[in-house]
């Protein structure tokens, strides 16, 4: 499914500096969960943010490909269609933007590029609600503007209310369980294993063991310096919970 | 003879035949008596720095108007058009209700507040051919809808009295169409006691319009003024707002959005003078420029020493979409009284990069993020307008956005 090879990105701009991604290799296969942990700073902002198209950044050198098609070459908005969803680490605050006519015409703008037929007004609504009861987030929300005076658990149910709606093909969740309390977890947990059923991806980045509970991993690697340092089962997780990053700062 | 001496004295010339071509009246040659030693406004007179009024008329031309502007379709008010200055349909006015429209043979001078206007109002008092009176009677509320429509070779001047009885409330629309190759429009409305004066005004003439526009309102006690208004610039078009509170009690509401892409230039000018206590006044302007645009916001609150507990607050933000757009902002505060909350502030910027990626992430394409992102930063404006004419006013913000990624 996505498959990243060697990756080396800068941020873009005159003076970009060294790489922040030096060197990244990875390969999540459809079904499985792939889990990135390591230290502040180590690049993995930076590489959910590339493998999602942000301009901010300059490919250096190395590939990501997609189903076997390049997904350097397209825009962010493409890539959307194609299925990738990231879950952003610090999601914005979009004051005069409506939020349920905002995610419906995403929805729809990404059902177009992909050739698939508008979901009408009504459906939407019968299913974001229902989506946002599963997410915890009341109709009041959902009627201001997107994320405006939302707490940090808040903005973080928002983008599992995206996630769920849109049923991206690849997620990317960015420390989506930072700041949550033990029930959003639980709910982070179910949103993700509803939307495992074989065919969908996933890179999950985190600290803690805990959301590792709801979510049963395939694999979990560690990026330290902007190269992923090691890759192991779901039993390194709580090893590095233990034992922490340091063994890793001095290899990078 | 100083360059700008030149540059007025060319100014007043311009408008002299249209002056001079209507019967002697000693008012209107008074009137340009004054425009003709202190009126004529170029860039050396305080507020005229960053419009150049005198550069834009010596590129104006006679040419014919090419259309209407679809957008004003979805006004939802009884309507009169109001074509190069004159009522064209005497019988809708008639049948309009407890709003009187009609037309009369007086002059327009703010008096002993003329100092606060431009020079320009004393020209339109000189050239105004008649004088549109609008009227509404005390205890009453309506709505009506002044359609100027420019399809003129020669200048145009509007010349607007309003009146609104004690406890009346006068919803007015007026919008801008069409062009002339320079329109001059001066408007001053009375208010009684309890009254309050709501003005829409969407302005979406041709690009090679030369347009000036004052609004002058005196609010009585317990009375509130409202004005909302869209400009979409054009060779130059500003838009003067001067409300002046005489009494207790007063509200304010002035929000002004200017979008302006290309050569244009839209200039929002106001002057709040505060005379007496305890008025609220809230003033939002919102400028999106792209292109070789320029947007002018220039606000002043004037605080008097008996305006004790004046509430003031203004905000102008300005979004600017190319490298060459231009955003001058000066809000201006001069207060006289001691216990007083005002306050102002001013923001320029691009759209957030930030922003963007978050809603590109999210499926939808570049143009479309643009869109969204200005759309919502005059959104809280244009929901907050009149309700009759608040899908018109997103219409134009509609046109506009689709005119550019087009
Ligand atoms: N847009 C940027 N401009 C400058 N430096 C950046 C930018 N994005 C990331 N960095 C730097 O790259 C490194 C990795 O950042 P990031 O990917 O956010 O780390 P992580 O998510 O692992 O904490 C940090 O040193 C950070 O300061
Ligand atoms: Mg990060």
């Amino acid at each position: 499914m996505l498959k990243i090879q060697n990756l080396h990105a800068s941020v873009s701009g005159e003076d970009g500096g060294a790489d922040i991604l030096k060197g990244v290799t990875l390969d999540a296969p459809a079904g499985e969960v792939h889990v990135i942990m390591g230290p502040n700073g180590s690049g993995k902002s930076t590489l959910s943010h590339v493998i999602a198209g942000r301009e901010d950044y300059t490919v250096t050198s190395g590939t990501v490909t997609f189903d076997g098609e390049d997904l350097l070459g397209l825009a962010p908005e493409e890539r959307a269609a194609k299925g990738i969803f990231l879950s952003f680490q610090n999601p914005m605050e979009i004051p005069g933007v409506a939020t349920m006519n905002f995610i419906r015409t995403a929805l729809n703008a990404q059902k177009k590029a992909r050739g698939e037929g508008e979901i009408s007004a009504a459906d939407f609504l019968k299913a974001i609600r229902g989506k946002a009861k599963l997410v915890g987030l009341s109709d009041e929300k959902l009627k201001r503007p997107f994320n405006v005076g939302f707490s940090g658990g808040e903005k973080k149910r928002m983008e599992m209310l995206q996630m769920a709606t849109f049923e991206p093909r690849f997620c990317i969740m960015d420390e989506t369980d930072s700041g949550l309390d033990i029930d959003a977890l639980k709910m982070v947990g179910e949103v993700v294993n509803a939307l495992r059923d074989g065919s969908r991806g996933f890179l999950v980045i985190t600290h803690y063991q805990r959301l590792l509970e709801h979510i049963r991993p395939d694999r979990v690697h560690v990026l330290a310096g902007g190269r992923i340092v090691k890759s192991g089962g779901p039993e390194l997780a709580a090893e590095l919970e233990a034992s922490g990053y340091d063994q890793f700062i001095e290899a990078a | 003879m100083s360059v700008y001496q030149k540059i007025a004295d060319d100014l007043v010339e311009r408008f002299r035949p249209a002056a001079e071509s209507l019967p002697a009246n000693d008012e209107k040659r008074a009137a340009f008596a004054r425009f003709s030693k202190v009126g004529p406004p170029h860039r050396r007179v305080e507020g005229w720095r960053w419009s150049d009024l005198p550069a834009a008329l010596r590129a104006a031309n006679g040419a014919a108007s090419s259309g209407r502007s679809a957008a004003f379709d979805q006004i939802g008010a009884p309507s009169v058009n109001i074509v190069n200055g004159r009522i064209a349909d005497a019988q809708a006015a008639a049948a309009l209700g407890v709003v009187e429209v009609d037309e009369w043979d007086d002059t327009l001078d703010p008096c002993d507040w003329r100092d606060r206007f431009s020079g320009l109002v004393d020209l339109n008092t000189a050239a105004a051919v008649r004088q549109i009176r609008v009227e509404m009677i005390d205890g009453a509320a309506g709505a009506v809808w002044l359609r100027h429509i420019f399809d003129s070779r020669e200048d145009v001047f509007v010349s607007i009295a309003m009146r609104v009885g004690n406890c009346a409330t006068l919803n007015v629309i007026e919008t801008f169409e069409g062009r002339a190759p320079f329109v001059s429009h001066a408007a001053i409305a009375r208010t009684g006691k309890n009254a309050s004066i709501a003005r829409t005004m969407l302005q979406s003439t041709e690009q090679s319009v030369v347009l000036h526009s004052s609004f002058g309102a005196i609010i009585g006690v317990g009375g509130a003024f409202e004005q909302s208004s869209v400009s979409l610039g054009g060779r130059f078009a500003r838009h003067e707002t001067v409300p002046w509170l005489v009494d207790e009690d007063a509200r304010v509401r002035i929000d002004s959005v200017a979008l302006v892409d290309r050569d244009r230039h839209a200039d929002f000018t106001s002057h709040v003078a505060h005379d007496e206590a305890r008025a609220i006044t809230r003033q939002r302007h919102k400028g999106v420029v792209d292109g070789n645009g320029r947007a002018v916001f220039q606000g002043k609150f004037l605080v008097g020493r008996s305006a004790q507990k004046t509430d003031a607050e203004m905000q102008a933000n300005a979004l600017l979409l190319s490298d060459r757009a231009q955003a001058n902002h000066k809000p201006e505060l001069e207060i006289y009284a001691d216990d007083v909350q005002c306050a102002h502030g001013s923001t320029s910027g691009a759209l957030d990069d930030d922003a963007l990626f978050y809603l590109r992430q999210r499926g939808l394409d570049e143009g479309a993020a643009r869109a969204l992102l200005i759309e919502a930063f005059v959104g809280e404006l244009i929901g907050d307008m009149d309700a009759a004419a608040r899908p018109a006013a997103a219409e134009l913000v509609g046109e506009w956005l689709r005119e550019r990624t087009a």
